[in-house]
C-alpha cells in the first residue's frame, strides 16, 4: 500500500491537497537554488528576486500538473527557464560590467552574511564578475551555460528542453564560451 | 583555418560529454594540434570562472517576496509557520458521520440503555437484568452480529472515506492522479487502524473473564447512583 516517494514529492502532494505548511516547507527548500539561478539568469538581484516570485507563483498554480515522472528540482527548473525567456522579452537593460573599485560593495551584501563579512564580500565579487560575464550573452546562450555548466544537464536534454537537435545545443554551447572568452580576456585577467 | 575537430569535439569535451572512444580519439588530435589546444586551454578558463560561483544567501530585501510567494497558500505567521495539521480542516459535517458511526457500535458494543424513570435518569450496559448479564454477556452480542456490524461499518467507512476524499479534493480544487492515491492510501491505513482497534475492543470483550465488563457494570452503577441522587 505505502508507496516509496521522496520528500519533495511528499510536500508537492501535500501541499497541492491544501497543506500550508507543506508549500512553506518547500519554498523555504528552493528559494535559494531558484534565486541563485535567477541571480545568473538576470543579472541583478532586484530582478532576480522578481523572477524567483514568478517561478514559485507558476509552480504554485501548476502543482497538481507534476506528475513526478521527472525530478521536482528539473521540473521547476523548466518554469525557471521559461520565466526567464519571459521576463528576457519583457527586456531589461543588461547589466554593465562593475568597476570594482568604484562600488562600496558593502552595500550590495546579504544580510545574512555579517558573520563572515570578508569572506562573503570576495564571494560576492566573483559571483558579480560572473553575472557580468553571463551578462554579455543573449537569453538563450545563458540559457545554454546555465543548464549545461551549472544544472550539468547533457546536450541531448538541453535539446529537449529549448525545442533544438543536440547539435544546435553544441554549437550553442560553443559559441556561448567563446563570447565569454573574448570577453573575458578583454576584461578580466582569466587564470 | 580553424579545425573542424574544435567546433565539433571541444564543447563536449570540455564538459566530460564524450563517450570513451571519441574522448581517447580527441585527446590523441589534441596532442598533434596546436590550435584546438590552445582553444581548449582558454575556454577551460572561462569554465573555471564559471565554476567559482557560491550560491548567495537571500537579500534582505527578499522579504517581502518570500511573504508573498509563502502566502500563495494562505496566511502565515512572520516566522513563516501555519498552524494546521497536513491535511486541510474537515467542517463538521465531513466527519459527523463517522462520529456517529463509531458510537452507536460502542453502544451496540457494550449494550448500554438509558432510561428515564419517575426517579430520574440512569444509564446501563448489559442489558436491563442486572442478575443475567454477566452470565448472558456472550449472547448480548453474537460474534456473527459484531461481524456484520464490523462488515457494516466498513461499508460506512468506504463511503465516508470517499465522501472525505472529494471533501478534501474540492477544497483544494484541483489535484492529480498521485495526490489522490496518497489521500486514499491515508484515509485507508486510517480506516484499518480503526477497524483494527474494534476488532480487538471486541476479542478482549468475548475472550476475557468479563471482567471488562464488570467494569463497565460498577461504572453504570455509580453513575446511575450518582445520577438518581442529583
Amino acid at each position: 500500500m505505502a508507496s516509496i516517494i521522496d520528500e519533495d514529492q511528499a510536500l508537492v502532494a501535500a501541499a497541492a491537497a491544501g497543506s500550508k505548511q507543506a508549500w512553506v516547507d518547500l519554498v523555504a527548500r528552493y528559494e535559494s537554488r531558484i534565486y541563485n539561478q535567477a541571480l545568473r539568469l538576470t543579472g541583478n538581484s532586484a530582478d532576480a528576486l522578481d523572477l524567483m516570485q514568478e517561478v514559485f507563483i507558476g509552480v504554485f498554480k501548476n502543482l497538481h500538473r507534476f506528475r513526478g515522472e521527472s525530478k521536482f528540482s528539473s521540473w521547476v527548473f523548466r518554469i525557471v527557464h521559461n520565466k526567464s525567456i519571459d521576463l528576457a522579452r519583457r527586456w531589461r537593460p543588461p547589466v554593465q560590467h562593475r568597476q570594482f573599485e568604484d562600488t562600496d560593495d558593502l552595500a550590495l551584501l546579504p544580510s545574512a552574511s555579517a558573520n563572515e563579512p570578508d569572506e562573503r564580500l570576495v564571494q560576492d565579487r566573483i559571483n558579480t564578475q560572473v553575472q557580468a560575464l553571463l551578462a554579455e550573452l543573449p537569453i538563450e546562450q545563458r540559457l545554454v551555460v546555465e543548464l549545461k555548466i551549472f544544472q550539468s544537464q547533457t546536450f541531448e536534454e538541453i535539446g529537449v528542453l529549448q525545442d533544438i537537435s543536440e547539435n544546435t545545443a553544441k554549437t550553442r554551447f560553443y559559441s556561448a564560451l567563446k563570447k565569454l572568452k573574448n570577453v573575458s580576456e578583454k576584461n578580466y585577467a582569466m587564470p | 583555418m580553424q579545425c573542424p575537430e574544435t567546433a565539433r569535439c571541444l564543447p563536449a569535451y570540455i564538459v566530460d560529454e564524450l563517450v570513451p572512444s571519441e574522448r581517447e580519439t580527441f585527446e590523441a588530435h589534441l596532442l598533434g594540434c596546436g590550435e584546438c589546444s590552445a582553444e581548449l586551454a582558454s575556454f577551460e578558463g572561462v569554465k573555471n570562472a564559471l565554476h567559482a560561483w557560491s550560491d548567495a544567501p537571500l537579500p534582505a530585501s527578499a522579504a517581502a517576496h518570500r511573504e508573498r510567494v509563502r502566502a500563495l497558500a494562505g496566511p502565515v505567521s512572520s516566522r513563516g509557520t501555519v498552524n494546521e495539521s497536513r491535511w486541510p480542516t474537515l467542517n463538521w459535517w465531513q466527519w459527523a458521520p463517522s462520529a456517529i458511526s463509531f458510537v452507536l457500535l460502542a453502544i451496540l458494543l457494550v449494550d448500554a440503555r438509558f432510561l428515564a424513570t419517575d426517579d430520574g435518569f440512569s444509564l446501563s450496559f448489559g442489558g436491563q437484568d442486572n442478575a443475567n448479564k454477566t452470565a448472558g454477556a456472550e449472547e448480548m452480542i453474537s460474534r456473527e452480529e459484531v461481524q456484520q456490524l464490523i462488515i457494516r461499518l466498513e461499508q460506512r467507512q468506504d463511503q465516508n472515506t470517499i465522501a472525505l476524499m472529494q471533501a478534501v479534493l474540492s477544497q483544494t480544487r484541483e489535484s492529480n492522479e498521485a495526490s489522490f492515491q496518497q489521500l486514499f492510501a491515508f484515509f485507508e491505513q486510517q480506516r484499518l487502524n480503526d477497524l483494527e482497534q474494534v476488532r480487538a475492543s471486541y476479542d478482549q470483550l468475548a475472550n476475557s473473564d468479563f471482567e471488562t465488563l464488570r467494569s463497565l457494570q460498577q461504572l453504570a452503577s455509580y453513575v446511575s447512583f450518582n445520577e438518581s441522587v442529583r
